[in-house]
């Protein structure tokens, strides 16, 4: 970028659990289209503030660096995103010659130190939620049945969550106040139900988004289908579940 | 998000899934319902005072007296009590952030909790200053009793506010119930049923107003 001539991190850090967090600036020099990571990489060969005083190298994660794992989630200039798919060019705010981002940690998630926090309750949400196609067994099932190509198509959009936290990161009702269990997991109930083999389990997992922490807690904001870096249609899973759990606790109030 | 220890330990109302549901259908019935009969009615002003003074006769004089209580109380009270505040523990469940995701959307959700909590306070006033002081001290709400009521502009601008909230709070509650019962479940439906919510916002409000400035 024309006249750019270093980019300027200001990373919300925090030592441990239970630390207080502050804010360190660092200042990284500019290459073209570079993006957060690379960043994080430099300053981590030499940490150092942007006082000049040496520091601790701020602690973050990344695996596949394709925005495909979901580990190097982080709020980046105020939104959810992965630090590898944010270009400098991109999300860098131009002050004064150079670029200007703020990294913080997600919010919604207890911090394990500065940009990592602990998502493990994700997939506790998907072990309750049953998010697998019962296939085990004693004996071979032989093959599985057939799926419609629409129905295929569907499902592979829903296969796409890699369970980052950015929706959740983005729902105003997921917060310390409430239970909701956030739109990740209820595109996951979708994505197997519509499984011929995991719709085994559709009552099971509509009895969980009927309870205290299901989709009673949605507002319809739908900011989740706005940050959702894999465009999965979670607005669409929402309404359409909302349907089927109305129709399974009739169905159940009649009948059983 | 709350841990699972403490989600076990805040089972409240505002989780409590056939309640969430009541709610979301109270707002269109009845009380969605009787918001338009109520500012239709009140729009007979504009025919003639005449027509408006026919319209209070009717629930003063014409109905019986057990039938106007049991309306009142099955089909007005006791479900707006209960939305008011099943909406406003929704509310308290809920965390504003349009500061850093401004989606339209986002905005319709904060709005829809804003004039949620305006018309908490205006309902309450509304009935306090017309029914309940008809009843406790025989205030007049027949035509020119209302007229009266209406000559001080800063009520006027209090129940364009409220009547505007209530407009507004219908129309985009009618978005909403149509997602919370599963209705519109595609993007486009959604997008569409925004449109259709937008031209009863408009209507709804050009309705009341109306209906409220016969009094001037």
């Amino acid at each position: 970028m024309d006249g750019i001539q270093s980019v300027v991190l200001k990373i919300k850090r925090q030592a441990t659990p239970q630390d207080a967090p502050y804010w360190e600036e660092f200042e990284v020099p500019y290459k073209p289209r570079m993006n957060v990571i690379i960043c994080l990489m430099h300053i981590q060969r030499n940490p150092m503030n942007r006082q000049g005083k040496s520091t601790t190298a701020p602690a973050w994660e990344a695996a596949c660096l394709e925005e495909v794992c979901g580990t190097c989630t982080m709020v980046i200039n105020g939104r959810v995103r992965q630090a590898c798919s944010a270009l400098v060019d991109e999300v860098g705010k131009r002050v004064n010659g150079h670029l200007e981002i703020t990294l913080e940690p997600m919010s919604k998630f207890p911090v394990v130190r500065d940009l990592i926090v602990d998502r493990s309750e994700m997939f506790e949400t998907l072990k309750r939620i049953r998010a697998w196609v019962p296939i085990d067994g004693t004996h071979d099932l032989g093959p599985g049945p057939r799926i419609p190509d629409s129905i295929r198509e569907l499902r592979y959009e829903f296969a796409r969550c890699m369970t980052c936290g950015c929706c959740l990161e983005a729902c105003p009702n997921v917060n310390a106040h409430s239970n909701f269990i956030g739109p990740a997991a209820i595109g996951q109930v979708k994505l197997f139900n519509l499984h011929p083999v995991g719709a085994t389990l559709e009552e099971e997992r509509l009895d969980v988004l009927a309870g205290p922490d299901g989709l009673t807690g949605c507002g319809n904001a739908q900011n989740c289908v706005q940050v959702c870096p894999k465009e999965i249609p979670l607005t669409r899973a929402i309404a359409e579940l909302n349907r089927d759990i109305t129709i399974n606790r009739l169905r159940k109030w009649l009948t059983k | 998000m709350a841990s699972v220890a403490a989600r076990r330990r805040s089972l409240i109302a505002a989780d409590n899934h056939v309640l969430h549901k009541l709610h979301s259908l109270s707002g269109i019935v009845p009380i969605g319902i009787f918001l338009v009969q109520h500012l239709t009615l009140n729009s007979f002003a504009l025919a003639s005072p005449a027509h408006f003074n026919a319209v209070i006769d009717f629930f003063n004089k014409t109905m019986p007296r057990h039938l106007l209580h049991a309306l009142e109380w099955g089909l007005i009270f006791i479900p707006i009590l209960f939305h008011a505040i099943y909406g406003l523990v929704i509310t308290a469940h809920g965390q504003v952030n349009v500061g850093r995701y401004g989606y339209w959307r986002n905005w319709m959700y904060l709005w829809q909790r804003i004039t949620g909590i305006i018309l908490v306070v205006f309902i309450a006033a509304h009935v306090w200053g017309t029914t309940i002081s008809h009843r406790l001290f025989g205030t007049n709400i027949y035509y020119d009793g209302m007229k009266e009521y209406f000559s001080n502009g800063w009520l006027v601008a209090f129940y364009l506010l409220g009547i505007t909230s209530a407009t507004f709070h219908l129309s985009n509650g009618i978005w909403n119930f149509c997602i919370r019962w599963g209705v519109t479940v595609s993007e486009r439906a959604q997008r569409g049923c925004a449109k259709v919510c937008a031209v009863i916002f408009v209507l709804l409000t050009a309705l009341g107003w109306s209906a409220l400035f016969a009094f001037r």
